[in-house]
């Protein structure tokens, strides 16, 4: 019983120019999402340090999305370029560390995406629906 | 240059190196000194704990001779350090942070009564004295069939005991753990104390333990001036010689060596209350600071206005430094000639050139009529307490030690519900511990106390406002490493303990 | 002379032919490049014992010449102490290196830690190093000889030889010592790196001929800044050289190949993989004892945050989580650099396997990068971002 009622918690970065537009769009067009998500709003998907996704994982998060602007969109010339590099470590990290590939999640939404958002979050949230609560999260936490 | 790490008593050796002055400007990192990992160490194989690591900022802090609060030459406070205690009957208080042969002068200057504040443990057999003193050799902690810790926490209180340990247990050692945190997952068995019956489950642990005592079992435990006797005591019975104090001055051991007792002495307590009575009218502090070590700082403040003569010979600028009427400021301890004796009796070379604090001392007691003595007789009668002829940094001297009955210990237990305890790492004497609260998950749940926010502990009328840990302790105990302003004792009972909210009225 | 040249060469002086391993010859090219003003300091490790020995930069002579002799016990990283020091003022400094420390400098270059333009790096073959208190207690167990009395250490063919104050001379089989767990550091077990090729000057005695064992050192010109070591200590008279011969080129190529051979076993055995759903508990359990004192930051040589770095400021003693972030930033952060010295592992005082767990973060990556950490001062292939 607890597992249908266990509901995910995500964090979801989002860039100010693209991603959130997209969830903004998504709202303004009724698409229907669960409410796992917690969106934290930055100006550049290139501002989301690795550690900030780590710190999210540690703190009790059971999935991680990284959105921004689709590539050559990018409003500060090549930050989402810069985010993919990093990306590429983080993955690796996450990878050894042996958390579940499905928890870490890169996508390019623009801001007028709003169904895709929608339905990204939607295939988010029912992936680590599958996998249970994270192994990272600490005692206490729920 | 070779050195020993003054954190504690442990003796792990390190490289210094005073820095490029050209450096100085263009690094990142204060102080002027550099450390470097001696590996070719037998205490610690070059590693170090954050003590050691972050040695330049400490030794970075330094103490200026002073005259009634304003600077003078090193000399001129020397003799008016003399000045001022001649006629005084000065008591001479000392933890032994210092050389072996500074404590030689120091105990000529003091007429060979030192206080070193271990006055709790005067009324232990002076049988168990040098097993007290010394501890067994760390190897052979190694190769320990069980291991029983007092309250040591090795993550938290004497860490390169901790790398000791886990060989130990990689060996097939089981470990039993009695004290106020969980070690992690360190320990097989693990007794968490209670404020309210935490002496009576010390005196009924050999029943508790039963099965980690006997043959190959080494029992540790701290010892410093706030130890209660009761602890010290369950580690002396446990052990049955097999025991090891760690201690958190640089050279409590030679201290305690040079000693040879301390029933004589006055607990830390009791000093601070003749001194506000008025019997004690003149101190002499070797290498210590009053104010950081007791609990209850404000206390000690005022007591120490009361004196007549201060004199604080100290390499380290602190509190105490700021009230002394005289401030004698000598080399610090990596530039001192001479050697410090560390937990398991092995003595080992400081490392440095000067003897400048040597000399005040000597001077001092010139000035009071007393006995000189040269730096080279000091350093043989060192090396005669301990039974050796040479310094020889590998081995491990050889130290009789005597039988000793088993010690009598009082089991009280007193009504308190729950309190907040005060453990004390090497990091507490200096006051470089942080200041939060360590409280069970199952506190937190039933408080209500979300991450982020701070607890509001209230004791003795006062309250105080502290971030909080998350940590493996019992319900009834809130324990801190640091200082929290409120707890005038070790063991203060709480009669608040709750989450704050906070507002903008309430941050004025 | 050109660079790719190999040599055999050897001290002019006496006392530092006898003193030195091999004839001297790193010991006078120091000493040599600072008489002559080619360098203002050189970077040295001082002696002060056959287990023990401490960095210094020193601008004596003496002080260089004194250094002379190995030290297999001495595992001491020096491209961190050369990193805190002058050569970003504009000071030129010569230093020694084993490959470890020379991959250490070139990764420190590459973070503007250190100018490689004033550094003259004099590399040293190295077929690994050994803890000296592990060393002691070998000493004494399997070789039943008292630490005090060795006089002398070397390796060759596999075996590892002692030689003590009376003469005598005990040699065992590296693999069966490593076996009982003494011998090498783990880490230079599965090193790769044998030759410094990427330092100026590359030296070693491997590939000198039977007849010259012990008298000469074989030496690799690796760069122009090579040239300009070697002839100044020949033109100072500090150093003779002699063409190397084909015969001992090859030798020397068939050593680094069997090193390297013996290294890919052990890498196997000491990185073993674990599979997925057990990964998450080994690397909480590896690094539970962690007391975060910051040793192993303070160590690496290819840490370039300095102490305002995300690892030590984004963490709190007031965070209970199941791994520490400083850890997880770490291996992120060093993941494309780390050049596996393990000087992390040897200074933790929890005793954790730092740079093992680390390997094993970052091999997979840099090989999948094809980037081998310093090797080269090309900019690695995952910092250019158009």
């Amino acid at each position: 019983m607890m597992a249908e009622e266990w509901e995910p918690k995500i964090v979801l970065f989002a860039c100010n120019w693209c991603s959130y537009g997209g969830s903004d769009a998504a709202g303004v067009a009724r698409f229907q999402q669960p409410p796992t998500t917690r969106i934290i709003r930055v100006m550049c998907s290139g501002r989301i340090d690795p550690a900030f996704v780590l710190e999210a994982f540690l703190e009790g998060a059971d999935g991680v999305c990284v959105t921004g602007c689709h590539i050559g969109d990018c409003h500060y010339i090549n930050g989402n370029e810069k985010t993919k590099v990093r990306y590429s470590f983080l993955e690796r990290v996450v990878k050894e560390l042996g958390i579940e590939p499905e928890r870490l999640r890169l996508e390019w939404i623009s801001a007028s995406e709003g169904e895709k958002f929608a339905n990204f979050v939607k295939q988010v949230t029912e992936d680590i629906k599958k996998l249970g609560p994270s192994p990272l999260k600490p005692e206490g936490v729920q | 240059m070779k050195s020993v790490c003054p954190g504690c008593n442990f003796g792990c050796g390190l490289y210094l190196q005073p820095k490029d002055e050209e450096m100085i400007a263009l690094d990142y990192r204060r102080g002027i000194l550099e450390v470097d990992f001696k590996k070719g160490s037998e205490v610690n194989e070059g590693k170090l704990c954050k003590f050691g690591v972050e040695l330049p900022e400490y030794y970075a802090n330094k103490a200026v001779s002073k005259v009634d609060g304003s600077e003078v030459e090193f000399e001129k406070a020397v003799e008016e350090a003399g000045k001022r205690l001649a006629g005084k009957d000065a008591v001479f208080l000392s933890f032994g942070d210092s050389t072996c042969e500074e404590l030689i002068a120091l105990s000529k200057l003091a007429d060979g009564k030192i206080e070193s504040g271990l006055g709790a443990l005067s009324d232990i057999d002076e049988t168990a004295y040098m097993c007290m003193a010394v501890g067994i050799p760390y190897e052979d902690i190694e190769k320990a069939n069980s291991i029983v810790l007092i309250n040591v926490d090795p993550y938290a209180q004497y860490p390169l005991i901790l790398r000791r340990i886990l060989r130990a247990k990689e060996n097939g050692c089981k470990v039993a753990y009695v004290g106020w945190r969980k070690p992690r997952n360190l320990a097989d068995k693990v007794i968490l104390l209670s404020p309210s019956t935490w002496i009576k489950t010390l005196a009924e642990l050999e029943n508790e333990l039963s099965e980690f005592l006997g043959e190959g079992c080494v029992v540790i435990s701290d010892l410093h001036p706030h130890v209660h006797p009761a602890q010290v005591k369950t580690a002396l019975n446990l052990g049955k010689g097999n025991v090891l104090f760690l201690k958190p001055f640089a050279n409590l051991t030679g201290l305690m060596l040079l000693k040879s007792s301390v029933s004589d002495d006055r607990t830390l307590d009791n000093l601070i209350s003749e001194i506000e009575e008025g019997n004690v009218k003149a101190l002499f502090v070797h290498e210590a600071d009053l104010i950081e070590v007791m609990p209850d700082s404000e206390r000690v403040k005022e007591a120490l206005q009361k004196l007549e003569v201060l004199v604080v010979q100290t390499s380290r600028a602190s509190p105490i430094t700021e009230m002394a009427h005289v401030v004698i400021a000598p080399e610090q301890l990596w530039e001192k000639k001479g050697v410090v004796v560390n937990n398991e009796g092995r003595i080992l070379e400081v490392g440095g050139e000067r003897t400048d604090g040597f000399e005040a001392l000597c001077k001092v007691a010139e000035a009071l009529g007393k006995e000189k003595i040269e730096f080279d007789d000091a350093h043989k009668q060192v090396l005669e307490k301990v039974g050796v002829d040479v310094v020889n940094e590998y081995t491990v001297p050889a130290y009789e030690r005597k039988e000793y009955p088993a010690q009598s210990i009082e089991a009280q237990e007193s009504d308190i519900e729950t309190a907040l305890v005060k453990v004390y790492t090497p990091f507490t004497w200096r006051d470089m511990e942080g200041q939060y609260i360590c409280l069970s998950i199952n506190t937190i749940a039933s408080k209500g106390i979300m991450k982020g926010n701070l607890v509001t502990v209230g004791a003795n009328g006062n309250e105080g406002r502290y971030p909080f840990r998350p940590d493996d302790v019992a319900d009834d105990v809130v324990l801190t490493f640091g200082r929290i302003d409120i707890a005038k004792e070790n063991i203060t009972p709480l009669e608040k303990i709750e989450n704050t909210i906070w507002t903008e009225e309430k941050e004025e | 002379m050109n660079v790719g040249e190999c040599y055999l060469g050897w001290s002019t002086k006496d006392e530092v032919r006898e003193k030195g391993a091999s004839g001297g010859l790193v010991t006078s090219v120091l000493a040599a490049a600072l008489e002559k003003g080619l360098v203002e300091k050189v970077l040295v490790l001082k002696k002060i014992s056959e287990y023990d020995a401490e960095p210094i930069i020193t601008d004596s002579v003496d002080e260089v010449l004194e250094s002379a002799g190995s030290l297999h016990a001495v595992p001491v990283g020096l491209s961190k102490k050369l990193g805190l020091q002058l050569t970003r003022l504009g000071k030129k400094i010569a230093t020694v290196g084993k490959p470890c420390d020379v991959r250490g400098m070139y990764e420190m270059a590459l973070r503007d830690q250190i100018n490689i333009d004033n550094t003259y790096i004099v590399g040293l073959n190295c077929g690994g190093t050994m803890p000296p208190i592990l060393t002691r207690k070998m000493l004494r167990e399997v070789y039943e000889i008292d630490p005090e009395e060795v006089v002398e250490e070397e390796i060759a063919k596999g075996e590892l030889i002692f030689k003590t104050k009376d003469g005598k001379e005990i040699a065992k089989k590296i693999d069966e010592l490593e076996e009982m767990g003494y011998g090498r550091r783990e880490n230079c077990r599965y090193c790769f790196v044998k030759i410094p090729t990427n330092a100026d000057l590359a030296c070693g005695n491997w590939g000198v001929p039977k007849a010259k064992q012990g008298q000469a050192t074989f030496v690799e010109v690796c760069s122009e800044k090579g040239i300009e070591l070697l002839e100044n200590a020949v033109n100072a008279g500090y150093i003779e050289l002699e063409s190397a011969s084909e015969k001992g080129i090859n030798a020397r190529k068939k050593v680094e190949q069997a090193m390297i051979d013996l290294a890919s076993k052990w890498r196997e055995e000491l990185l073993p993989s674990i599979p997925d759903e057990e990964r998450l508990s080994f690397y909480i359990k590896e690094l539970e004892d962690c007391i975060g004192c910051g040793a192993c930051k303070t160590v690496c040589p290819v840490c370039a945050c300095g102490d305002d770095s995300k690892c030590t400021t984004m963490i709190s003693e007031l965070d209970n989580h199941k791994i520490s972030l400083y850890h997880l930033i770490r291996f992120l952060h060093i993941m494309d650099s780390c050049v596996a010295c393990g000087m992390c592992t040897d200074v933790c005082p929890a005793e954790i396997k730092m740079s093992q767990l680390q390997a094993r973060f970052s091999l997979p990556f840099q090989e999948e990068k094809e980037y081998v950490a310093g090797m080269t001062l090309e900019k690695p292939p995952f910092f250019e971002v158009r």
